[in-house]
């Protein structure tokens, strides 16, 4: 089910342009009601029939789940479409890292140091794993209460309790109970003591059956039992499964966004196998990073990894953040001549094109480096300076345009303009054209800040 | 191998165009600048297109002695008569209030009805015992020279003071308030109703507008005003109301707007849009209103274009390009042409898109600097009348900014599809071409009979407000419970508008009828 | 679960690339791709036709390449078309190979049309799988040299790569008609104005099965989301029946080269030899999910990860359950 419009809340309110929700009228509330910058509990004359409607109204299709405590708390879910570019996608899927109860103590470390620690940045924001899994393989219950015990002391964040023996969640979830961890998973074999154990810790509850029909009928019992947190996991798997494994979160993703509310609930996967299947260490990490890629694509919201390297998590990191921006906003940015750090007449005039990933790229640096500097952006349709380049869409004619359109000569002290190093045959032309001086920079733009504490202020070269 | 063509001449007025067989007199008389009155859009269903065919044969469909024209094909050359009946273009205005004669005033009393509009300023001289219009008048809005729009002006007033503009617009309805009386001894006008955007009425009313920038939304712009004329400067006794607005962006303009079109009394969802300066967008019905403001610029009231003019004398406002990609127009009044309106302007850039003059950005496809409408020697102003590729980016910025206004608003709750009418309000001109409009990605392609252009909307609310207590009230009403929707920094907004610069749009498919008439 | 099926109206061409002896040309194969008539692995709605086809990058120059894809291939190797593209198919089992012309740039050796093709009936006759002839990206200079290579290709069914509506594209269309190649259409980001430009194309008179429409791949981090909603978005329309983007999509997935992730020496992100192949194909499979149908590819290592994906995905038989 898509998202309301605000008419179809709209009619579902009293009608009485009171004013108590803190909106002008009724119409105004139902706008943002639907848009989910108000809550429901914001209308006092509701009756309990309108909440009622309202709130089924207002679930998305696949319904948020929140997971862990506090500021650290995620949620998951809340999407309602099939395809970005319908909408968009909401709550990035929340990647966990496993620990276990075979794993050597120095390991557990390591990898509760490395979900606390790793981070790479992107376009002026951090990306970074969001919690751990901590699975009982041992059948050992003080074993795996122990682990739960370490791992939740060194680590804050949001936790999953994996396990396929229901003691050993039971045992597991007594230690973080306050914590609010997704306890994984029930079967149709223990789903009645999974239930019991969700209700009681009020704890998120995975569903994990690889019969489509299966998990609606658990999730159709979970509801009647008031339990509305929960998440699904069809079992992925890579190799000969791969097929299997798309084919099956996409049937349930669209019969989520078809409005069958058993559906509609987070997916999840464990996107790594049983280890003695591992024979070559390096490959199977590769794989597992692909996997993991292709599932967040394909609507996991959830993702319960193995491999820490980091040549496998950065690609990761970097295709869920890029898919889950919101695709209404355009991937330019306005050319014209940006000062940036309090540029001056004496700073240096850099010129780039207008894709926006290359012009956040290029301020980064410049202004991580607290250079005070011009950027000069040209109208290149949006591509990047060496597809422009490539496809002629940056030429010295456009550069020569835009000098003149910013009225560049006369902000600066100087007429020297540095060009992208992946532009460098441009700069005879350049010259010619413009009758700037023109320096050619470095190939990427990371490389800016040392060329222009060398460059700046020397002739031509 | 050569289609046969034959000469349709049509009468009055000695028009002849070239037709094959598979065109109908309709379309040929269209193609040469005849618009013959076409309710069905040519689906031979209504039955008002008849022409009388005086000469030459064909093939068609006959009413009595005479044949409709869309439907009637030529086989030979034809001598083609119009009745007057048939003539009338379909989107000519509700009323004819343009074809207003002066009349005399039953009493020594009148009153006078306003729209002050960002760019023109129009008036009714009322008769207020008999309540109809006797007269009518309009004048550039003297203000314009500090400002194309009212945030300039806000920000006007906030460095010089609000004086200045104040007397500009005094001034402004003085001279429209003179014309109004002229030749007219010992009236004295007693009432004055204004219709403005909220920013105009405050200027009126000298008060500060920098609030309106500060606060999108307040209770103060919802309430109608009364101030005494005189003591505003206008040489007038009595008092002067102002209708009241929705918000700090759509002003009691728009509230006349719907007052006029009554689409708050109907119990479907319809559309309003103001094809002006501001171009405010309306969609409801009795139960809930939602209003919005989309910025679109005056290149539909004649400024910002080198060619523009507002509606008044000497304005083309109709143009059809022909198979040697000539211009035929014609111009209010039959004057002497001094520059285009904004119905002649849609009708320019529809034409020259069509003919493939004009490319979808806008462009001319032969890399010409212009489009030579009317040539010196033909020209009014001793200047050429031509048409940049400025112009016409400056006519799809304010096409843009409406439709995707429209498209936004649609998303509330009813599509646009869905809706039972669309009001068109704006000075623009005396008609307004809906096909064209379409066209150029002006109005969504939804089946024309849904259109209604009601005018200058303003102004009729305010004649309303002015001698209907009833019609004071539901105004009030209105402007109360219409919730205010703003566009700017909204996602959907910002993505519909970067499709829609286009001609029509970059979404061809959204326009189906404009993509067939391409192929 | 069936109910959530959907029924699209439309479907993906068919095209076909390389010419064997039986269609007059001297390929040993031919590929087909597209004729999709369901959304790439919705198994539910429909089993996904022809296997995508992965071409290798060869370059007409020495190009400046990372250490970590150089080391792939011997020095020589790189600085002969010919002998490049025979170690690829020999080496790496190649199927398809995209012969980069961009030494033509004027700006970089300009190398005349004659001599370019020269180059290219080197590379036709050292192998004999089908070819993609990519011009330099140059408006001016890639029609003649497409036109020119048309004829060279004459019979072999090559693909000429790319056409845009800023170029003199009917040059190129005129020459793929008369001797019988297929085109791809490069419109980056952009469906509607794809479709625009597909409508032209059809205008000219080439036929749906002649046309490969490429949106732009950017790589991961470097707007590879915008190639994903581009390709989605035309891929749908086309299966729901829209005539001007009904047509197999390819994927210039070397383009991820152009991250610093996938080519830089750091530390803290991991070796480079790794890093940069997974870079690639990562780009590869979530342009495959997003539809693509040919990929033009760089790194051998991420060419075999792809391959074995679409492998697993290709040997999948969905059985529907009650």
């Amino acid at each position: 089910m898509a998202r309301p419009t605000a008419l179809q809340v709209y009619k579902h309110l009293p009608i009485k342009n009171c004013g108590r929700c803190g909106e002008n009228t009724c119409m105004a509330y139902a706008i943002k009601l639907a848009e989910g910058v108000r809550k429901i509990d914001d209308c006092p004359p509701l009756s309990d029939e309108q909440k009622k409607k309202l709130i089924e109204l207002l679930t998305p299709a696949v319904r948020a789940v929140e997971i862990g405590t506090g500021k650290e708390a995620i949620k998951v879910g809340g999407e309602e479409v099939s395809y970005r570019h319908e909408l968009r996608f909401f709550n990035q899927t929340a990647l966990f890292i496993e620990v276990s109860d075979a794993m050597t103590g120095r390991e557990v470390d390591d990898r509760i140091n490395y979900v606390k620690g790793f981070e790479t940045e992107r376009l002026g924001h951090k990306l970074k794993l969001d919690g751990i899994g901590i699975r009982c393989v041992s059948r050992d219950i003080k074993k795996y209460k122990d682990l739960v015990q370490k791992t939740a002391k060194a680590f804050t964040g949001p936790l999953i309790l994996c396990s396929d023996d229901m003691k050993a969640i039971k045992a597991g979830v007594e230690i973080v109970k306050k914590r609010r961890p997704l306890l994984y998973a029930a079967t149709p074999k223990n789903l009645k003591e999974a239930l019991n154990i969700a209700r009681e810790h009020d704890a998120p509850l995975a569903l994990r059956s690889p019969d489509m029909k299966e998990l609606g009928l658990m999730a159709k019992a979970a509801s009647s039992k008031g339990i509305e947190d929960i998440v699904l996991d069809p079992i992925a798997g890579f190799g000969p499964h791969l097929g299997e494994t798309l084919n099956r979160y996409a049937m349930l993703r669209k019969a989520a966004v078809s409005g069958l509310r058993e559906y509609g609930h987070p997916l999840m996967a464990k996107t790594f196998f049983m280890r003695e299947e591992c024979i070559d260490k390096e490959k199977c990490a590769y794989d597992e990073s692909s996997l993991a890629s292709m599932l967040i694509d394909r609507f996991a919201s959830i993702l319960l990894m193995h491999s820490i390297e980091p040549w496998t998590i950065l690609p990761i990191l970097t295709f869920r953040d890029g898919l889950y921006t919101d695709p209404r906003i355009e991937p330019t940015v306005e050319p014209k001549l940006y000062p940036l750090v309090n540029a001056g007449k004496d700073s240096p005039v850099i010129l780039t094109t207008n894709f926006a990933l290359t012009y956040h790229s290029v301020s980064k640096d410049l202004e991580g480096a607290k250079i005070p500097s011009h950027l000069l952006v040209v109208d290149t349709n949006g591509l990047a300076v060496s597809v422009a380049v490539a496809a002629d869409k940056l030429t010295p004619q456009l550069v020569k345009e835009a000098l003149e359109k910013n009225k560049v000569a006369g902000k600066v002290s100087h007429k020297t303009l540095i060009i992208p190093g992946v532009a460098g045959r441009l700069k005879d032309e350049i010259r010619e054209l413009t009758g700037w001086k023109v320096i050619v920079g470095p190939q990427d733009s990371s490389q800016l800040a040392a060329f222009l504490k060398e460059n700046h202020g020397k002739k031509e070269a | 191998m050569e289609k046969k063509k034959h000469r349709i001449t049509f009468h009055p007025g000695k028009k002849a165009v070239l037709a094959e067989e598979k065109d109908s007199i309709l379309d040929a008389a269209a193609s040469c600048g005849i618009h013959i009155s076409s309710p069905c859009a040519g689906r031979g269903t209504c039955g008002k297109c008849v022409v009388i065919v005086s000469e030459g044969i064909t093939k068609g469909v006959k009413k009595g002695n005479t044949y409709l024209a869309c439907k009637t094909h030529p086989l030979s050359d034809l001598s083609v008569r119009i009745p007057d009946n048939s003539s009338t273009g379909k989107y000519k205005i509700l009323d004819h209030f343009h074809e207003i004669k002066k009349k005399a005033l039953s009493g020594k009393n009148a009153g006078i009805a306003l729209d002050i509009g960002t760019t023109t300023v129009a008036g009714f001289l009322v008769d207020l015992k008999k309540k109809h219009v006797v007269g009518t008048a309009s004048a550039y809005n003297k203000q314009v020279v500090h400002g194309d729009d009212v945030l300039s002006r806000i920000d006007h007033s906030r460095k010089h003071g609000v004086e200045k503009l104040n007397r500009l617009i005094v001034e402004t309805i003085n001279n429209v308030a003179e014309e109004l009386l002229e030749g007219r001894r010992n009236v004295m006008v007693t009432d004055l109703c204004a219709a403005g955007n909220t920013t105009m009425t405050y200027l009126l009313l000298n008060n500060d507008p920098s609030v309106i920038k500060k606060n999108p939304v307040l209770d103060e712009y919802k309430i109608p005003y009364t101030a005494n004329a005189s003591k505003l400067g206008i040489s007038a006794c009595g008092r002067l109301q102002t209708l009241p607005g929705i918000s700090g962006y759509v002003g009691g303009d728009v509230v006349g707007d719907v007052l006029a079109s009554g689409m708050h009394k109907s119990n479907k969802v319809s559309m309003l849009i103001d094809v002006g300066t501001n171009g405010e967008i309306v969609l409801g019905n009795r139960e809930w209103l939602v209003a919005c403001s989309t910025s679109a610029g005056p290149a539909f009231e004649g400024a910002g274009t080198l060619c523009g003019m507002k509606a008044s004398s000497g304005a083309i406002d109709k143009i059809s390009i022909n198979e040697n990609l000539k211009a035929e127009y014609r111009t209010i009044d039959d004057e002497r042409p001094e520059g285009i309106c904004g119905s002649g302007l849609i009708d320019l850039v529809a034409g020259l898109f069509l003919k493939g003059v004009l490319d979808h950005n806008g462009l001319f496809a032969d890399k010409r600097k212009k489009y030579v409408v009317v040539p010196k020697k033909e020209s009014g102003t001793g200047k050429e009348i031509a048409l940049t590729e400025k112009d016409v980016k400056s006519i799809i910025l304010s096409k843009t900014a409406i439709y995707a206004g429209a498209e936004t608003l649609a998303k509330i709750g009813t599509p646009l599809p869905e809706l039972e009418n669309i009001y068109i309000a704006g000075a623009f001109g005396y008609y307004l071409d809906i096909e064209k409009a379409v066209t150029i990605g002006l109005l969504p392609d939804l089946p024309r009979k849904r259109y209604k252009y009601i005018g200058n909307g303003s102004l009729k609310g305010a004649l309303l407000y002015l001698t209907d207590a009833k019609k004071r009230r539901e105004a009030d009403a209105v402007a109360k419970k219409t919730t205010y929707y703003e566009l700017s920094g909204d996602k959907t907004f910002s993505r519909e508008f970067l499709k829609a610069l286009y001609l029509p749009h970059q979404d061809a498919s959204r326009f189906p009828l404009v993509e067939k008439k391409l192929s | 679960m069936v109910s959530v099926k959907e029924e699209y109206a439309g479907r993906i061409s068919q095209v076909v690339l390389g010419a064997t002896k039986k269609e007059g040309g001297t390929r040993n194969k031919r590929l087909v791709i597209g004729g999709e008539s369901s959304p790439p692995f919705y198994y539910f709605e429909g089993a996904p036709k022809n296997k995508p086809a992965i071409s290798h990058d060869v370059f007409d120059m020495p190009i400046s390449l990372p250490g970590h894809v150089r080391e792939h291939f011997p020095d020589d190797v790189m600085n002969d078309p010919a002998e490049w593209a025979k170690y690829r198919v020999k080496k790496y089992n190649a199927e398809m190979i995209t012969l980069h012309m961009v030494s033509t740039d004027p700006k970089l050796k300009d190398t005349p049309v004659k001599e370019a093709c020269r180059t290219i009936e080197d590379v036709l006759q050292a192998v004999k799988v089908p070819i993609i002839i990519g011009g330099s990206g140059n408006p001016s200079k890639d029609p003649e040299l497409l036109e020119k290579a048309a004829e060279v290709c004459s019979g072999e069914r090559v693909l000429l790569s790319s056409i845009d509506p800023d170029m003199d594209y009917k040059r190129v269309t005129a020459a793929a008609l008369k001797h019988g190649h297929a085109v791809l259409s490069l419109i980056p980001m952009n469906p509607d104005e794809m479709r625009r430009f597909n409508k032209n194309l059809i205008r000219q008179g080439l036929r749906r099965e002649d046309i490969v429409m490429d949106l732009f791949t950017g790589g991961i981090g470097y707007g590879i989301e915008y190639t994903v909603s581009a390709m989605e978005r035309s891929r749908l329309a086309g299966l729901r029946g829209d005539e001007y983007l009904c047509f197999p999509m390819a994927s210039a997935t070397s383009n991820a080269w152009s991250a610093r992730e996938a080519w830089m020496r750091n530390d803290a992100w991991g070796p480079r030899e790794l890093r940069g192949p997974l870079w690639e194909s990562t780009t590869a499979e979530i342009a495959l999910l997003s539809g693509a149908d040919l990929f033009m590819m760089l790194h051998p290592r991420a060419i075999f990860a792809l391959e074995e994906v679409i492998e697993s995905l290709y040997s999948f038989q969905y059985r529907e359950k009650a």
